[in-house]
């Protein structure tokens, strides 16, 4: 394994956020592992910034070889109260037979702006995970774009967000099945108090050739208050014909049942609601394998909610 | 313990209980029957706090407390403790976190330390015990994918597990095959002492064949029509509710004119 900073890479792209970030970043990491190679322990990658009005643009280089297996847990965090925007690049290449989990937490404060691109290009066999965990910052822009180049792909995302105040966050998901045989799975919660907004946009593609794919994507959303909203947008492209696609959305908010069932427990309204809202979270929490991160997502999201609860049990 | 003083209430314009009267001291088992819509749940729910139902006259006192002031959590501290007739399911809470949160939120309302996780679980397991659950159990979500059978239990083993002062069980027996009934309220009966008790809301009298009560109260259109000891159970099953609901129907039919 193999441990660096900024190096540069080529990314073919017309987007605009993405040219920024080249021709300015002079930041960033470059990790290699070796393959045949399992990684125990989750490697950890903190962007910390402390300037005032901050500009950044980072750009990093994850390459796993054949039959390798690596975690990585990442936070993007701005420790000054001063206004932010940080320009997050990261390319991923899968080989063969590669298992990767990326956990992404983002618990940005109330001034801060974060772009975060990930870009995953998987050969044959390979599995990516990536967890998006958003707990704050005023706009936060996930974009993930999986790339299947061949069979037996599988990319599987989840994510958490939990919003108060005018914060909003945005995930953006794109798989492109260019290959057989492959499977993606998406799930998104979002929780949003205040005045909050979210917004979910998933598209899944599937090229000509690419037969037998399982595509699933679920987007639920919690609105706890009346000025909060998500806008919630699927989209499915196919151009081959023995696939399995599917979608759901929901936007809803807590069951009065449940919260009448808890409260005659004794469990005060707040503390009802921030459980019923813990185990709507709960299944895209769950799917996380460091057990680290499901601890601090547990103990930020009973923070978010204003309760002294211990969800871990 | 409990004082219900001519308790009107109702939901949205209909009106559902209509003047119910009822004392249950420390120690004792009330059982409360009736045919279907006599306001034996809407009872249950008003007393342990839902608050779609309305009420508009009367009151109801808890060891001096008017427990219409209080918040449904409140009542829950106070030891109020409602089994319910469908108990709801909640996926993503496992039992044990459930029953963690509920006792260490009743703990600290009433100034008591929290129980260290080892008490917890070793109360748990006895409970578990008394009420032949099996192992796993705890894991499972609450409530989610249970039988009607599995759901009653989970009541009883909360019960079991908050020791309230003041137990209502609305329906318990309803779906429950004979060997469930009789698990239930064997528990039931030994969560029993002289501080605590009961009130059994049932259609049948066949569970207190288990549960044996030392009242009975007949519940029709909103009004208890007849209370006596165990024997006016065994009345009813032979001679169904027709003969008293009648008579009692009467009585008021000539009140009104």
């Amino acid at each position: 394994m193999s441990i660096s900073g900024f190096s540069e890479f080529e990314s073919n792209t017309n987007d605009s956020i993405l040219n920024l970030n080249k021709s300015l970043s002079q930041n960033g990491f470059t990790i290699s592992i070796d393959k045949n190679t399992v990684v125990e322990s989750p490697i950890e990658i903190l962007f910390i910034s402390t300037t005032e009005t901050n500009f950044s643009q980072y750009r990093n280089l994850i390459s796993i070889a054949e039959n390798a297996e690596v975690k990585f847990v990442e936070r993007i965090q701005n420790l000054n109260n001063s206004s932010s925007f940080v320009n997050n690049f990261t390319r991923i290449n899968c080989d063969k037979n590669t298992k990767i989990e990326y956990n992404k937490i983002q618990n940005n404060t109330s001034e801060s702006q974060l772009i975060d691109t990930v870009n995953v290009y998987q050969e044959q066999d390979s599995t990516c995970d990536i967890n998006t965990l958003i707990f704050g910052g005023s706009f936060t822009r996930n974009n993930l774009n999986f790339e299947q180049n061949g069979f037996n792909c599988e990319s599987n995302m989840n994510g958490v967000s939990v919003l108060d105040n005018n914060q909003l966050a945005d995930n953006h998901t794109f798989v492109d099945h260019k290959s057989a045989n492959c499977r993606s799975n998406e799930m998104y919660k979002g929780i949003y108090l205040d005045n909050s907004k979210g917004v979910f946009n998933g598209k899944i593609m599937v090229r000509p050739d690419a037969q037998k794919i399982d595509a699933f994507q679920s987007n639920n959303n919690l609105l706890l208050s009346e000025n909060s909203s998500i806008d919630s947008k699927p989209q499915l492209e196919i151009y081959a014909d023995d696939v399995k696609c599917s979608h759901g959305c929901t936007i809803g908010q807590l069951d009065d049942d449940a919260l009448f069932y808890m409260r005659s427990r004794g469990i005060g309204i707040e503390e009802a609601k921030a459980v019923l809202t813990y185990a709507f979270a709960s299944e895209a929490i769950e799917n996380i394998s460091v057990d680290q991160v499901k601890l601090l997502s547990k103990k930020l999201l009973a923070q978010k909610l204003n309760v002294e609860l211990d969800f871990s049990v | 313990m409990l004082k219900v003083k001519n308790l009107k209430a109702g939901i949205e314009d209909s009106q559902i209980l209509k003047g119910i009267n009822l004392e249950v001291n420390a120690g004792e088992v009330h059982a409360i029957m009736g045919p279907n819509g006599s306001g034996k749940s809407t009872l249950a729910s008003v007393i342990a706090g839902k608050e779609e139902y309305e009420v508009v006259e009367g009151n109801i006192d808890f060891e001096g407390d008017d427990l219409l002031e209080l918040s449904p959590e409140e009542r829950a501290q106070k030891g109020v403790f409602l089994s319910f007739q469908y108990p709801v399911e909640i996926p993503g809470i496992s039992v044990s976190n459930f029953i963690k949160t509920s006792i260490s939120e009743q703990r600290k309302a009433t100034g008591m330390k929290p129980m260290t996780t080892k008490d917890l679980l070793k109360m748990m397991r006895d409970k578990m015990e008394l009420l032949n659950i099996k192992n796993g159990y705890l894991s499972r979500n609450m409530n989610e994918g249970f039988s009607g059978g599995e759901k009653k239990r989970n009541e009883i083993f909360q019960m079991a597990m908050l020791e309230p002062k003041l137990s209502i069980l609305d329906e318990t027996d309803s779906g429950l095959d004979i060997d469930a009934l009789r698990i239930v309220a064997n528990g039931v009966n030994k969560l029993k002492n002289k501080n605590n008790a009961t009130i059994v809301i049932t259609h049948y009298q066949r569970l207190l064949d288990y549960i044996v009560p030392d009242f009975v109260h007949v519940l029709h259109n909103g009004r208890i029509i007849k209370s006596g000891g165990k024997k006016l159970a065994l009345e009813l099953e032979e001679k169904g509710y027709d003969w008293i609901t009648k008579e009692a129907d009467n009585k008021w039919d000539k009140l009104k004119i």
